[in-house]
């Protein structure tokens, strides 16, 4: 694959005011300030005294959603004076939260909005293509919605659910994410060939580009400029997937599934659109589809496997690996390492990017090319890594970035579990789901996806040229003055010269 | 859904509760109050122990039912704590019972939610507050009461029953939810041998006097 010379990195900055509508929110009448959720808060952003209800600063907060996980402050409807106050106060509370009348589970102080109704509304209006795309971490955890064991793999029952649901297309986040190793593959390359800001960081999280905007917006150059997998595929789905549908833009309603509270915001950015169309127009979470299955009557275990439609639905198991920790890396790798040395990769799985530390660093022989790279899970463990990039003294080439624990398949929008102690083991299997995934598909890079080569023949000509540009690849905006002071641990595992082979 | 799909991984014996109680009189979870933050944390997972029989897993989104614990975190002033029966060894509850629908099995009071008429007794009875009467729940539906309907409405009334702390009986021999559960380590199963002391109990009894 040719390089063009068309620079679409070293995005310009904008300086813009924050967000007015804010997703996180903790409920004043039920907070207990018991501040867990300050405890898992990467940012520091829930501002409270212990024993009084918190407050979330929408300034600081980037909407990973962590502390809706961890909340356990539910309302108590048993200590109500009757039955029926009991009803009403919660029937209260879930018109508060936009969230359907019918649903059973309890309601806890930290929430984020809901914007089932706002889809389920558009849903209903005739003349509309409708088209849904699915986060690759869904895939693992939706069935634990339905009491299926951790980490249950149903993209199949997925697919047929969302064509109950109304969809006439049911694409895959999955390939936006095969079309982002392309874009941020061929970025990388340039950028270590020509000289471009390194390391280079991956734009793929939507928490973690709003922390840098907000904590080191003097690094933004050094994000790559691609849009998230979700924003790519939205854009390529009112444009490439209009043409072969035949179907006008204006008339497209696109809805994503994810495992990310911040994506709603990510959705909502003014320069998340092309030629006047948003991207995406609404986003739901794991546990919102959820929701909707359940309330549609649909039962999930029972449905059959479908499959994604084609070509916007079809993925490599570098596509899936997306939705964890260390797996946009090594989807990156798989591809890069094969662009650059035109050799095949000799082992797929790639050991040293796997792993559950906040930062993990590794060498990769690439060709000629010593590859320094380094994976970070957990927006906490960034701070470390960021101020010695900013101190000049990090060599790295490229770092992956993923603001929750275990990546995606630890975000705020997933099934929210019940006793803390399951929670490794639920991430464990999610992951273990995910990377089997992976091996279980025939085709396993990004490059090699049939649909993927046909895109750029037919339709965007090559990574980072014209069409791209204009399409895949975004600005970022300064949100604050930068980093306020604080101290950070750092834990890394130190990898040692691994070489590929 | 059945209850075979759930991923909390328990055992159906009741055999936990005689198995770890057998070599003692009684013992009761006994709550630090000084160190409890109010997270409710042993509220969900004694409730998420608790319903196996409404198919509920590891998830919240397999919860249709009213969260109803047998513990409650209680607030005074400043203080939270987390009350739960004692298991007291003349229990109260037992004596009002009309019905002989608590028992005490290898120390452990227990209620028998199927002899239960919800009368309350019980609850005014025990002088912890630790004992609540509420909607019994099966397969997440509310149970109805035979015989007892809303005239007005034409409706058959739910069936209630006591509840109360059970030590986890039907959980695996491991220590009880809520003290698994604790984020700040302040509850703790106390195990009272028969042969204590008087002094020695009023210790365990009353920590902080």
């Amino acid at each position: 694959m040719s390089i063009t010379t068309n620079n679409a990195s070293s995005a310009p900055c904008r300086e813009t005011t924050d967000y007015t509508n804010p997703i996180i929110h903790i409920d004043p009448s039920m907070c207990t300030g018991c501040r867990r959720c300050a405890g898992v808060c990467p940012v520091d952003a829930i501002e409270g005294q212990p024993g009084e209800p918190q407050t979330v600063n929408a300034d600081r907060c980037v909407i990973c959603g962590q502390c809706v996980q961890i909340c356990s402050v539910y309302a108590s409807d048993w200590a109500d004076s009757s039955p029926w106050v009991a009803d009403s106060r919660r029937q209260e509370r879930l018109r508060e939260r936009d969230m359907p009348a019918d649903i059973g589970e309890p309601l806890f102080a930290a929430y984020y909005s809901c914007s089932l109704k706002k889809v389920t509304d558009m849903m209903a209006k005739p003349g509309q293509f409708r088209i849904v795309q699915c986060a690759p971490a869904i895939r693992v955890s939706i069935a634990e919605e339905f009491g299926m064991p951790f980490g249950t793999l149903t993209p199949g029952k997925m697919a047929a659910a969302l064509r109950r649901l109304g969809f006439d297309r049911v694409y895959d986040t999955n390939f936006g994410a095969d079309v982002t190793i392309m874009e941020e593959g061929t970025e990388l390359i340039r950028r270590v060939t020509e000289g471009g800001p390194l390391p280079m960081f991956t734009s793929c999280c939507p928490a973690w580009v709003r922390f840098a905007e907000i904590e080191y917006p003097d690094l933004l150059d050094h994000l790559s400029s691609c849009k998230s997998p979700m924003q790519m595929l939205g854009s390529l789905v009112k444009t490439y997937g209009a043409q072969l549908d035949e179907v006008e833009p204006a008339s497209i309603y696109s809805v994503a599934i994810m495992p990310c509270t911040c994506k709603q915001f990510e959705c909502d950015r003014p320069e998340m659109e092309s030629d006047g169309y948003r991207d995406v127009d609404e986003v739901l979470t794991t546990r919102e589809l959820a929701y909707w299955i359940k309330e549609s009557g649909i039962d999930f275990m029972d449905l059959p496997d479908e499959e994604f439609d084609s070509p916007l639905g079809r993925y490599s198991g570098a596509g899936s690996i997306f939705g964890v920790t260390g797996g946009v890396m090594e989807a990156a790798i798989r591809t890069g390492y094969e662009l650059l040395t035109n050799e095949k990769l000799p082992k797929l799985q790639l050991d040293f990017v796997r792993g559950e530390e906040g930062v993990r660093v590794a060498e990769v022989q690439v060709g000629e090319l010593q590859l320094k790279v380094a994976v970070v899970a957990g927006l906490q463990h960034a701070y470390g890594l960021l101020d010695r990039v900013q101190a000049g003294e990090c060599d790295y080439h490229f770092i992956e970035v993923m603001g929750c624990p275990a990546g995606c398949i630890s975000g705020g929008g997933q099934p929210k579990l019940m006793l803390e102690k399951h929670r490794i083991e639920a991430y464990r299997a999610r992951k273990s789901s995910i990377y089997g995934h992976d091996a279980g598909l025939q085709v396993r890079k990004s490059h090699e996806n049939p649909h993927i080569i046909k895109l750029y023949d037919e339709f965007l000509g090559e990574p980072l040229g014209h069409v791209s540009h204009h399409l895949l690849h975004t600005t970022f905006q300064k949100r604050g003055p930068g980093k306020q002071s604080r101290s950070c641990n750092v834990l890394s595992k130190e990898g040692t010269n691994n070489s590929i082979q | 859904m059945s209850g075979a799909r759930n991923t909390l991984n328990r055992p159906t014996s009741r055999m936990g509760a005689a198995d770890r109680t057998s070599a003692v009189a009684s013992s009761f979870v006994v709550a630090d109050a000084g160190h409890c933050i109010g997270c409710k944390a042993c509220e969900l997972a004694c409730f998420a122990v608790h319903s196996q029989a409404n198919g509920i897993g590891a998830s919240v989104g397999t919860v249709s039912v009213p969260v109803v614990p047998k513990v409650y975190v209680v607030r005074a002033g400043d203080t939270y704590v987390p009350v739960q029966c004692r298991h007291c060894e003349n229990a109260p509850c037992a004596h009002a019972c009309p019905v002989q629908a608590i028992r005490q099995e290898n120390g452990v009071v227990m209620i028998d939610e199927e002899l239960c008429i919800g009368c309350t007794s019980c609850v005014l009875a025990c002088p912890f507050g630790a004992i609540e009467v509420s909607t019994v729940y099966r397969e997440g539906r509310a149970m109805t009461q035979p015989g007892l309907t809303d005239r007005a409405a034409h409706k058959p009334l739910p069936r209630t029953a006591a509840g109360k702390c059970d030590l986890c009986a039907d959980t695996n021999g491991g220590q009880p939810a809520c003290v698994e559960a604790c984020p700040n380590d302040v509850l703790r199963l106390a195990i009272v041998e028969s042969d204590l002391l008087p002094e020695r109990r009023r210790e365990v009894f009353f920590p902080r006097l």
